[in-house]
């Protein structure tokens, strides 16, 4: 005898309830697998296949007679310095960016929502950078960061030697906030999200029991915002590891050796046509990537546990 | 008996001459072709012959015998216009045919080798021209005789009609193509103020106008269409890409109707138009094609490709119809195609002549001749981008690339694999091994040959050896064989040396003082980067080595030279070449090449005592390993192997070196003694005295001209020039533009200008190489 609804659903608990009802929707209207299928083909075609293919690509010697070489370009690639040394600067330079950015937005979130005059054009304005186009922000960069330009005039009427910030490893310097400017307008959009989405009476019961500020930011906002600094974290960093154009633009193709990056590695590769380096370098990478979002994944989780 | 015989002997010289004209296709007259060595300039068809000239010669070719044949007399003919005869009342006269030209004083006749027809005669442009460029221009009749002597018949006048400003000064000569009778007037069209013209003259009232057309396309080549029409092809350059459309201009109405879109391929527009009114087609080349598409007034139909067309067809190049053989000519040639093949060859080899290889153009005809079942097409519009592209996308659109082997992308396509192997030919194989060092390594890796190379090209600078030691004291040992001797050699000279020799300049004229500067640094540069390129190890100490490159570089006072500040290059004098300048910017080594007045190129080590390299580059033709014709591509290059000219034979290999003599020597040394047997004779006819003084000038002038011709003019290629250039070629290495960029060439300027130091140039410098070095290929 099947067991009743009722009883069914208190055995399965809250999780596989839901599971049964995901089941339900798809067994019950097969017209929504319909509606995936463009989606999914799409997926297939564009995603799916290209990257399988890429990694056989990667596994031959790409000329005409495409013959398998096994693990050699991973070998030659991980043997040649100059891709350790974009990998290396392209790490780098997502450690420094992807942490400041994180918590600069989160600073600049809760300061914005606590904004009451004109809080609504300020969290707008915030968001400008983002949709302005790259290559106009480095051409106001390129401005800015000149040998002759405001921020080495400010410097020296502050006493300081100027420096060439655009030709030289200083140029970390205005690659790094160029990423911070342009980026953070998007990560405080959606930290502000977070922050609103806090229900107020929590904080009025919390202030009620005599907690204060320190125990109502861990007790409360942390663990309710913790999945949205997670989300912010992780795109971030994704950005962070993106960070080429800006570099490129400014200094060409073989920049100064500390603001190299991977993609520096890569684009000078495909010009050369060794396009089996570019994808086995796309690989290594995409491997590192998923190592180090697996790893943040479990903290996140282990954190979300720690909260809770 | 006799009648019916003598019906039956036409009946069968009727067929052939019918089977003959519908014998397909016909190669009439290609440089370097069974014989033939003269460039076409003008066609027409006459009759039922086809006319055509060059410069100073007059063919005719009947599609019946398929001779070609050229008309005696015409050379002769064309002197008539260089004799000029001065009358005793000191009138300048120059005798064509029975017409007595008067000349102005300096002023001479200039014949245009195009040929046209108009009023059922044949006519040729002559111009008038004196010292500020062209002073008129004057229809000649071209007569021949029934015997087929040709002469001149009436002249009619232009004046100054057909001349134009070219600004500055400059007065020149309307060029005519394309040019039609049309209501008793001539149209062609012309190179004028706006672009390409449609000129309408009128010979009766010696008159020419320029048409305006109400369009703002670009005006590329046009044909007759019937009675008072005109078809053009217009070209649109507002887009994106250039779009082509046929236009029908109406005479009578004054009026330009767009009768629809034309292919284009790349900036190449369709050539050669030809209407032929029986069939209601347009013929016209594109693309290495010949292509047909029926016309209206109504509109344009679907273009067909019909027929390939080896020869380098651009614009207003001349089509005629001859019977059944749509005929374009070219500056390589005249071929014929029948416009009534109905079907193409079975298979079709494609050629992408991207670096203009001319043995890769002549190979043409052998291949064909041994494979008709091909149809070759050849192109030149392939860059290096999408000869790149074609290999990245595996594509087989083309079978056999010609390319320059002094890219960054080259050196890619080699070393990734991405030609096909050439070693299987013995013809190659021996070839290329042949061939210096580096020409050959340029094409082999892993001891296999992916290409062949045609063609190589260096230059140097050039150093006056005897200016050096005979005018200004410096040994024999001084003379620099590195560029630290030569920057020091420099700063002696700016620091006051030459003011012992002031009739001596640096370089030749043209050079202003920043220009040298300039191009003795990228001289230099140029020669660091091939000593990079040579051996890894130099990479270690070049920064080291550019950085006291560019201190002695900066010791030199370049407004010690005496240059001048800037070059004014209306002074004509700008250009002359002077015997005594100590160096020459850009020595041109080839065997063919003499180097002039003593000037010999310097191969100039970058450290001292180092050795010194020679920048080269290549033409190489290799096969596309995803052709689906590899074999016959093979073939093709084999073929094109042997239509290398000698002289680049010679470049190339340093076997095979014999002298070459110079196949117009007899001749030009036959031009000279007629010129002074016919001084000789106009003084022993002159009594007055200043005429006899001006002649008797005039033959010793033309006695050491021929003296200087049988010394200089016997050989092409002598022995010592072949000589020089091996001691040369041992030196080369192939360049390649790995650092130049648009970063590179901005810092140099800067350097240059002062805005950066030495340390800042050779930092980025090195750093990009180093760098680059270090990512490997």
């Amino acid at each position: 005898m099947p067991p009743s609804a009722g009883t069914g659903l208190r055995k399965l608990g809250r999780s596989g309830r839901f599971w049964e009802e995901k089941k339900d929707m798809f067994s019950k209207k097969k017209s929504v697998l319909l509606f995936l299928v463009p989606g999914l083909l799409m997926l297939l075609v564009f995603y799916v296949v290209p990257f399988a293919g890429g990694i056989g690509y990667s596994l031959t010697d790409g000329s005409y007679r495409n013959e398998f070489v096994g693990l050699a370009n991973y070998r030659a690639l991980w043997g040649n310095s100059m891709f350790r040394l974009g990998l290396k600067n392209t790490m780098e330079l997502s450690l420094i960016c992807a942490p400041l950015l994180w918590v600069l937005s989160f600073l600049l979130a809760a300061a914005l929502g606590a904004i009451k005059p004109f809080g609504g054009f300020f969290r707008s304005g915030v968001l400008l950078p983002y949709l302005a186009p790259s290559s106009a922000i480095l051409l106001v960069w390129l401005v800015l960061f000149d040998y002759g330009g405001p921020v080495n005039r400010v410097m020296e009427a502050l006493g300081l030697a100027r420096v060439m910030w655009l030709e030289s490893g200083a140029l970390r310097a205005p690659i790094v906030l160029m990423f911070l400017w342009k980026n953070l307008g998007f990560c405080v959009v959606i930290f502000l999200a977070a922050l609103q989405s806090i229900p107020q009476p929590l904080y009025e019961y919390a202030m009620l029991e005599g907690a204060g500020f320190l125990r109502r930011a861990v007790g409360i906002t942390l663990p309710l915002i913790l999945p949205s600094a997670f989300l912010v974290f992780v795109l971030a960093w994704i950005n962070a590891f993106k960070i080429f154009k800006e570099v490129y633009f400014i200094a060409g193709a073989y920049p100064d050796t500390s603001v190299y990056t991977l993609q520096n590695y890569m684009n000078n590769m495909y010009d050369k046509l060794n396009y089996q380096l570019v994808t086995a370098a796309a690989y290594s990478f995409a491997l590192i990537v998923l190592g180090i979002f697996a790893l943040l994944f479990f903290m996140q989780r282990r954190a979300s546990r720690a909260v809770a | 008996m006799k009648k019916w015989m003598a019906l039956l002997l036409a009946l069968c010289l009727c067929l052939t001459g019918a089977a003959a004209l519908a014998a397909g296709n016909a190669t009439i007259a290609v440089n370097g072709q069974n014989g033939f060595e003269d460039s076409i300039s003008g066609m027409l068809v006459r009759g039922d012959e086809l006319v055509l000239m060059s410069y100073n010669r007059m063919y005719v070719w009947s599609p019946v015998t398929q001779a070609l044949v050229q008309v005696q007399g015409y050379e002769e003919l064309t002197r008539q216009l260089y004799d000029v005869q001065e009358s005793e009342d000191g009138t300048r006269v120059v005798a064509l045919g029975d017409t007595q030209v008067e000349l102005d004083e300096d002023e001479n006749l200039s014949l245009n080798s195009g040929v046209l027809a108009f009023g059922g005669r044949l006519w040729q442009l002559v111009y008038g021209f004196g010292e500020e460029g062209a002073t008129r221009a004057m229809f000649v009749e071209l007569t021949i005789a029934q015997d087929g002597t040709p002469g001149f018949g009436e002249v009619i006048d232009m004046d100054d009609t057909l001349t134009i400003d070219y600004g500055d000064g400059y007065v020149g000569t309307r060029d005519l193509s394309s040019a039609c009778e049309q209501g008793g007037l001539l149209y062609a069209l012309s190179y004028g103020e706006n672009g390409r013209e449609l000129l309408t003259i009128d010979m009766e009232n010696r008159s020419a106008d320029v048409l305006t057309l109400e369009t703002q396309m670009d005006i590329s080549s046009m044909a007759p269409f019937g009675e008072g029409r005109l078809l053009l092809v217009g070209a649109d350059y507002s887009g994106e890409k250039m779009a082509t459309k046929l236009l029908l201009y109406d005479i009578a109405q004054e009026s330009l109707t767009e009768l629809g879109d034309v292919p284009c391929e790349g900036w190449n527009t369709p050539a050669g138009l030809c209407y032929d009114e029986a069939r209601g087609l347009l013929y016209y080349t594109m693309g290495g094609s010949v292509w047909r598409c029926a016309v209206s007034e109504d509109g344009v139909g679907e273009p067909a490709e019909f027929a390939d067309m080896p020869l380098e067809v651009y614009g207003d190049a001349a089509a005629v119809l001859l019977g059944d053989l749509y005929i374009v000519s070219s500056y390589d040639g005249v071929v014929g195609r029948d416009v009534t093949a109905e079907k193409l060859p079975e298979q079709r080899l494609k050629i992408a002549n991207s670096n203009y290889s001319d043995a890769l153009k002549k190979a043409y005809y052998a291949f064909t001749d041994a494979h008709p079942e091909y149809m070759v097409t050849i192109t030149d519009g392939a860059t290096m981008d999408s000869v790149v592209q074609d290999m990245m996308n595996r594509s087989d659109a083309v079978d056999v690339y010609s390319i320059s082997a002094g890219s960054d992308a080259y050196r890619a396509l080699l070393e990734r694999g991405f030609m096909a192997e050439l070693g299987n030919s013995d013809s190659i194989r021996q070839a290329v091994e042949g061939m210096y060092p580096a020409i050959r390594g340029s094409v082999m890796k892993d001891g296999e040959i992916y290409g062949l190379p045609v063609g190589v090209w260096s230059s140097t600078l050039g150093i006056n050896r005897k200016a050096l030691t005979e005018k200004l004291g410096f040994t024999d040992e001084e003379i620099p064989t590195d560029w630290p001797g030569l920057l020091a050699l420099l700063a002696k000279l700016s620091d006051g040396r030459m003011e012992n020799a002031p009739e001596l300049s640096l370089l030749e004229p043209g050079y202003a003082a920043s220009d040298a500067k300039m191009s003795f640094f990228y001289n230099m540069l140029r020669d660091f980067f091939l000593w990079m390129n040579v051996d890894e190890a130099n990479l270690e100490r070049s920064g080291e080595v550019l950085l006291s490159l560019c201190d002695a570089f900066e010791a030199i006072d370049w407004a010690g030279f005496g240059l001048p500040e800037e070059i004014d290059w209306d002074d004509s004098g700008a250009w002359e070449y002077n015997e005594e300048n100590i160096l020459f910017g850009s020595v041109f080594n080839s065997v063919g090449n003499v180097y002039g007045s003593g000037y010999e190129p310097m191969q100039l080590a970058v450290e001292a005592g180092g050795e010194g390299f020679v920048g080269i580059d290549e033409t190489v033709l290799f096969v596309n390993p995803f052709s689906k014709n590899r074999e016959a591509a093979i073939e093709y290059v084999e073929l094109a192997l042997a239509q290398v000219a000698p002289t680049d034979r010679m470049n190339l290999s340093p076997e095979d070196n014999a002298p070459v003599e110079n196949s117009y020597y007899e001749e030009g040394l036959k031009s000279y003694d007629d010129s002074i047997a016919e001084l000789e004779a106009a003084l022993e006819k002159t009594e007055d005295e200043e005429k006899r003084g001006e002649l008797t000038e005039n033959l010793e002038y033309m006695r050491q001209a021929r003296e200087e011709y049988e010394q200089d003019a016997r050989w092409d290629v002598t022995q010592e020039a072949i000589d020089s250039y091996q001691a040369v070629a041992q030196h080369f290495a192939v360049n390649s533009d790995g650092i130049w960029n648009e970063d590179s060439v901005t810092q140099v300027q800067q350097y240059i200008d002062g805005a950066i130091t030495a340390q800042q140039l050779v930092g980025e410098l090195e750093k990009t190489l180093r760098m680059k070095k270090l990512e490997g290929m």
